[in-house]
């Protein structure tokens, strides 16, 4: 499936881009290359990935990010979302996580809270694959497994 | 008369057996349908498929269901269920068991439920029918000081009944002390 990454970036962001120059007026997608190319943002950082209809594949929000490398962005105090064909949506919190906008993976060796359905998982260190719609986490695996109805939070596990 | 005895003593053992295979233990019986305490997993690592809702768990696996009862293993996949429509206002019925629908779980499988133990190399925990398989081993279900294998034993966590298939081959794991005595 072909696809084109769209990336949205809220107010006040530092937005150095990498030659030095500050960003002028630019398409979407020349917006999209610059800001992921910049040194360092702050205030609501929010990645996206849509689908040639429309949909939206995955999203990750933080309140600020910056550069590792070309291709890697690092996203602090991160809250991704992750929307399968169903239209269900599963949510993850991490302290930071790197993004890499060729492979499309996101990477953290932090502590990962995941919800997904009536479920919980955490643990430690993930990897993201998107492309076979599946993640990994590496360490102290905890699935909590709730049977009470209703949307969860965080606030479920304490 | 010492012949006597321990026939009795043999015969009493038999018919215990006979009641922990059969006889569902009183509380189980009026077990609410569902329990709200969480079901939780743990494991040294995870893939999880979130398009299929299926978690593949490797290394030290460990299922709680309910206080008393673990389920450990080496490796296993657990099956989630799909989010239904009436999930926000779900019944207590189809979120008894934090919507999870089966879990297949192998590799030095070892089933803890209050007095009984049982050991094999695969189970297979349908919550639909509330049963786990156990098979490979083969299976050997144990209580107290008896053990007894089969090719395929069944839990009836319902009714908290064990199943034997084809048929239990029973042994007594017994004590030196106890062994001494038999013989005397």
């Amino acid at each position: 499936m072909k696809r084109m990454t769209t990336l949205v970036m809220s107010v006040l962001l530092v937005c150095v881009s990498s030659t030095g120059n500050a960003t002028t007026e630019t398409t979407p997608r020349q917006a999209a290359s610059e800001v992921l190319d910049a040194f360092m943002m702050r205030d609501d950082v929010r990645l996206t990935e849509i689908d040639e209809t429309g949909r939206k594949l995955w999203e990750v929000r933080g309140v600020s990010a910056e550069s590792q490398n070309a291709d890697v962005v690092r996203i602090y105090k991160v809250e991704a979302t992750l929307i399968t064909e169903r239209g269900e949506q599963v949510k993850m919190y991490t302290e930071s996580a790197d993004v890499n906008r060729r492979t499309r993976e996101i990477v953290t060796e932090c502590h990962v809270d995941i919800i997904s359905g009536d479920r919980v998982l955490s643990g430690t260190g993930m990897r993201i694959n998107h492309a076979k719609r599946e993640f990994d986490l590496f360490k102290d695996v905890q699935i909590v497994a709730f049977r009470q109805a209703g949307e969860l939070t965080l606030e479920s596990l304490r | 008369m010492k012949q006597r005895a321990m026939g009795g003593r043999i015969t009493a053992a038999l018919i215990g057996t006979a009641l922990w295979l059969g006889v569902p233990q009183g509380a189980a019986a009026a077990a609410p349908a569902t329990n709200p305490v969480p079901v939780r997993i743990n494991a040294d690592q995870l893939k999880y498929d979130y398009e299929n809702n299926i978690a593949y768990l490797r290394g030290n696996v460990v299922v709680r269901d309910q206080p008393g009862r673990v389920l450990s293993s080496d490796n296993a996949t657990i099956y989630f269920g799909k989010k239904t429509q009436a999930a926000p206002d779900a019944t207590a019925q189809n979120v008894a068991f934090g919507n999870v629908e089966r879990i297949v779980a192998v590799g030095n499988v070892r089933l803890v439920d209050g007095a009984y133990r049982v050991i094999s190399d695969k189970a297979v925990w349908s919550k639909l029918d509330n049963k786990i398989v156990l098979t490979g081993g083969p299976p050997k279900a144990m209580r107290d000081t008896a053990i007894i294998s089969a090719t395929r034993i069944i839990y009836d966590l319902t009714a908290e009944k064990l199943q034997f298939q084809p048929k239990p081959i029973i042994e007594y794991n017994l004590s030196p002390a106890e062994k001494a005595r038999l013989l005397q």
